[in-house]
């Protein structure tokens, strides 16, 4: 019995003493490489010069994910789509090709099979050429320059500034343009602006207006001549806004940098106040920026001269002198002396008091400049001259009136019965009610010099004198008109 | 985990006295002293479908015994001092090299410890009622193996099972034989649920010193615990263990008071706990 217990305790402790075995699991999976679908391109399209990552994971025969398995990648054309050791691909030109990743299966107790999976047919297509101006805009100024700058991306996705592009202007007498992109605004109008390749591959077109001016301010009514002091200049100003139109509702703002010199008003009406100069600016706020247009101007004084200067004035007579003279200051007028001539000195009322030659002066003080004008004159009795002209008798003789005298040198008469009258009517007869009948005291003859006397007449009252024949109905045989 | 549902119900009861409803008496003693092994590549999941698993030996080498401290009082204990529990390795069958994280597992301790007393409380010629008091000893290792292979030879936690059997004797065509059926209910603690099981055995002599056995045991957890059914990976010791087994036994009485056993036990139905036969063996001595 012990024989047997024993038995049974070596049965017990065997069975307690098992050892570890092996559960043998069949894992065998067939190696596969597995596509990244999301990693293909987008439609199976890619551009020229386009790259583009593959990527597969490979899985061995025991379905381990061998993350650094020596992937092989090729392209079915190198020359449509390169692909480096990595997956990398780029695409070069334009067609199809194929992409495969190989490898061989990791079990290191067998010969491993080269596993070979297409992961794409790539399509590979031309860039989309692009054209577009960097710095474009819709309108411009006359007279305005833009250089117009492009952005040309050719077939190879390059930006491409070696190509040359070609521009147009519909409207050349609007809008000129170089093959540099240089567009100038020539008048108010549109044209219709194209650049484009030379193969006409790509074209850009756009709408250029031109405007008459574009954020600008000016003043429409500058003059170069000085303003008068104490004159009025009222300034005008044309406003052209950021889409140059014609602004009439921005306020204006003018400004004089010298107040002593000008005023002006929010109108732009200036006020000369002083000679001298001072800068005249108008200004307007856009989007919060000031635009502004300057101007020199100048100021002067007024003209100031004698309207009605005279030569000579008879003896007693007087002369109303007028002065040229916009400004508003007072005027005083001067005698050299007033024994020969006196004047008033607020009105320029001159008096002939004697013969002889004075200098009349008008002067006033304008702007802090006294501004002076002088005329001579001469005091002297006054008369006229005239040559008679012989028609009968051969009466001739050169005449001098005065008012208290008329004589006549080298008078010649062959008439029995010559006179001498003062008309207005040079063809005669003379009429002793109308005209005046010089030589009343009797007929006159032929003598180097003819003096009668009058009684102070008015020698402008008469034009012409004249040599009648009384007894024969004071027919006219000379007569001289008398300057 | 095995241990206070699974291995009380399957190893207790293997090493138990045949008509284990009677009482020793006073100054008597049964013992045994088994091997148990179970080897099991699946488990039973929680819905009771059978899944795959890695090879893996469950076994320990225990005493059972009961000693009469009176005529109808019994001190009963189960000792497994020996426990093993391990896994195999998992080999590509594809390469030959151990796949990652299968490398086999080992796991040796005591395993948890029964002790209680039984207490006769009918006694007839043919019949017998016994009730009994089992606490169940986390003397058990709960950490082996590695992260994924814990081998467990214990659940852990302190549990008490009380139990009411009955038993009668029978002549069946001249061939001795007895039948008796039990039930038991183990409150377990840790957050384990309780289990309640029952059942039958019948043995016979057929070929007197032979004695044949049949048995069927149910196994049900309350579902009470708190603790995850995953908590512990062994399909042995898991939470809301249950399970239905039969098993055939053995037993060959050398001498009068001696014997040896050998039992053989397959689970019907189960869920969370291994889907394989278990064997024991074990050598028994009545002293007087």
């Amino acid at each position: 019995m012990k024989k047997q217990m024993y038995v049974v305790f070596i049965l017990l402790i065997t069975v307690s003493s098992c050892k570890i075995k092996d559960d043998i699991i069949n894992d065998y999976v067939t190696p596969e490489i597995r596509v990244n679908t999301s990693k293909i391109p987008s439609n199976n399209q890619l551009t020229i010069s386009e790259e583009h990552q593959f990527e597969v994971r490979f899985f061995n025969d025991i379905g381990i994910h061998v993350t650094q398995a020596p992937i092989t990648w090729t392209s079915s054309n190198n020359n449509i789509i390169s692909i480096n050791k990595d997956g990398l691909a780029k695409a070069v030109a334009a067609g199809e090709a194929s992409i495969s990743a190989s490898v061989a299966n990791d079990n290191p107790s067998t010969a491993n099979e080269i596993i070979t999976t297409e992961i794409a047919t790539i399509n590979v297509v031309n860039h989309p050429e692009s054209l577009s101006i960097t710095n474009l805009k819709n309108t411009l100024g006359k007279g305005e320059t833009v250089f117009f700058l492009t952005n040309y991306v050719n077939i190879f996705g390059e930006v491409d500034t070696t190509t040359p592009l070609v521009w147009e202007s519909t409207n050349t007498t609007v809008i000129s343009v170089d093959q540099n992109g240089k567009v100038t605004g020539l008048a108010v109008g549109t044209s219709e602006i194209t650049v484009k390749t030379q193969n006409n591959s790509i074209t850009f077109t756009f709408q250029l207006e031109v405007k008459e001016a574009i954020s600008k301010i000016f003043i429409n009514n500058l003059t170069n001549s000085p303003i008068k002091i104490g004159n009025n200049y009222q300034y005008t100003a044309s406003y052209f806004d950021e889409n140059g139109n014609l602004n009439t509702t921005n306020e204006l703002i003018w400004t004089v940098d010298n107040p002593s010199i000008a005023t002006i008003d929010n109108n732009g009406l200036l006020t000369a106040v002083n000679v001298g100069n001072t800068t005249l600016t108008v200004s307007t706020i856009e989007n919060q920026e000031t635009l502004s247009f300057e101007a020199e101007i100048t100021t002067e004084n007024n003209n100031f001269s004698i309207k009605n200067p005279v030569s000579t004035l008879g003896l007693g007579n007087m002369h109303q002198f007028e002065i040229d003279f916009l400004g508003t200051s007072a005027v005083s007028w001067f005698s050299s002396d007033a024994n020969i001539a006196s004047i008033d000195e607020f009105t320029g009322l001159l008096t002939a008091q004697s013969n002889g030659s004075v200098r009349v002066t008008a002067q006033t003080l304008e702007g802090g400049i006294m501004l002076t004008s002088s005329t001579e004159i001469s005091i002297n009795t006054p008369q006229k001259t005239g040559t008679l002209e012989t028609l009968s008798y051969s009466v001739r003789g050169n005449v001098t009136l005065t008012s208290n005298k008329l004589t006549i040198v080298d008078f010649n008469s062959t008439a029995p019965d010559s006179h001498i009258y003062l008309t207005n009517v040079p063809n005669g007869p003379a009429n002793d009610s109308r005209d005046l009948h010089v030589s009343k005291n009797g007929k006159i003859t032929s003598s180097s010099l003819v003096s009668l006397e009058l009684d102070d007449i008015d020698i402008n009252k008469y034009k012409y004198v004249v040599i009648t024949c009384r007894s024969f109905g004071n027919f006219v045989m000379g007569r001289a008109e008398l300057n | 985990m095995i241990k206070k549902s699974t291995l009380f119900t399957i190893c207790f009861l293997l090493s138990g006295s045949l008509a284990a409803q009677w009482t020793q008496g006073k100054g008597n003693a049964y013992v045994k002293l088994s091997g148990w092994y179970l080897k099991s590549d699946s488990h039973f999941t929680n819905t009771g479908e059978i899944a795959a698993l890695p090879t893996r030996v469950f076994l320990n080498t225990s005493l059972y015994a009961e000693y009469g401290l009176s005529k109808k009082i019994d001190l009963v204990t189960y000792f497994p001092f020996f426990a093993r529990s391990l896994q195999n390795n998992q080999v590509s069958g594809t390469r030959g090299t151990i796949l990652e994280g299968g490398e086999g597992a080992s796991l040796k301790s005591l395993g948890d410890l029964d002790i209680g007393v039984k207490y006769g409380i009918y006694t007839s010629n043919n019949w017998a009622v016994s009730t009994s008091l089992t606490f169940g000893i986390p003397t058990g290792k709960t950490d082996g193996g590695h992260e994924t292979a814990v081998l467990q030879n214990g659940d852990g936690e302190f549990n008490q099972q009380i139990k009411a059997a009955i038993g009668h004797s029978f002549q069946l065509k001249k061939m001795p034989g007895y039948a008796k059926s039990y039930v038991a209910y183990n409150h377990r603690t840790q957050g384990f649920s309780d289990e309640v099981s029952v059942g039958a055995e019948v043995g016979l002599y057929v070929l007197k010193p032979l004695l044949l056995t049949s048995k069927l045991n149910l196994l049900r957890s309350t579902k009470n615990g708190t603790l995850s059914e995953s908590t512990n990976t062994t399909s042995l010791f898991a939470n809301n263990i249950e399970y239905t087994n039969v098993g055939v036994q053995i037993a060959y009485f050398i001498s009068k008071n001696i014997g040896v056993s050998y039992e053989y036990t397959a689970l019907l139905n189960g869920k969370i706990i291994a889907a394989a036969p278990n064997h024991s063996v074990g050598v028994f001595v009545k002293l007087h």
